[in-house]
């Protein structure tokens, strides 16, 4: 099927969004909230 | 930050997939906030608030979809609180939220990112769970608390939006079925988050 002007907009709007989403989802996860996990085990622990 | 003072029993099985999920929470609610510091503030709040509610969590379900609700409600629930605190009669929160830039966005991607930015935050929050968090149309309506026609429409309009803002090629509108091809959606790709 013969690809028209919004097709390739729309495959550059996806494309462009995922490797937004993708670069952020890849960034690392700040140590404040791994410690926070830990602190909230640790309250339901009880130590 | 939400207090947590009452905790119960979170089962480590969900408590090692919260951790595996933190980096898809985090990019989504940096498209919700745009902003580093609001989202990781918002992201540690849901993980509280998930963790003080974790008996209303139903194993077996949908714990991603779950988490995102809690973070996408409690992101209105502080928009709706700063403007009647102090009425942000200057569009203060909304400037702050829209003016910092993501801190890893490529440089051939800022363009798109300040016109994803401008989108209202209906149209990022359902061009965000659909074409890039993996949901499919009926849990962005579930997760949003409105009918899937909404989401449909929502996204539809966003990408028009985009496609104007970028100068990309762009005609006339898009019908219903359309949008869930221009979405992109991945909700029939498994979702794998980095673990």
């Amino acid at each position: 099927m013969k690809r028209n002007s919004k097709d390739e907009s729309r495959d550059r709007i996806r494309d462009n969004l995922r490797r937004v989403y993708d670069e952020l989802v890849a960034e690392p996860v700040p140590p404040a909230l791994l410690d926070l996990l830990k602190k909230l085990d640790d309250r339901e622990n009880g130590s | 930050m939400t207090s947590a003072a009452a905790t119960p029993n979170v089962p480590p099985a969900v408590r090692d997939e919260i951790i595996g999920l933190l980096p898809n929470l985090r990019a989504f609610a940096r498209t919700l906030t745009r902003n580093v510091t609001l989202s990781d503030d918002l992201v540690q709040d849901t993980v509280v608030k998930a963790w003080s509610n974790i008996e209303r969590f139903e194993l077996g379900t949908d714990l991603r979809a779950w988490l995102f609700t809690i973070l996408r409600n409690h992101y209105y629930s502080l928009r709706r609180k700063y403007r009647r605190e102090v009425e942000d009669v200057d569009g203060k929160f909304s400037n702050l939220l829209a003016t910092q830039p993501a801190q890893t966005v490529a440089t051939d991607l800022l363009d798109f990112w300040r016109a994803f930015a401008k989108l209202n935050d209906e149209q990022r929050e359902a061009l965000t769970l659909v074409g890039a968090s993996g949901f499919s149309y009926d849990e962005a309506a579930a997760i949003c608390g409105c009918a899937v026609g909404t989401i449909k429409s929502r996204v539809n309009r966003a990408r028009s939006r985009l496609a104007e803002q970028l100068n990309f090629p762009h005609q006339g509108t898009t019908t219903g079925s359309e949008a869930d091809t221009i979405a992109g959606s991945r909700a029939n790709v498994p979702f794998a988050p980095p673990r």
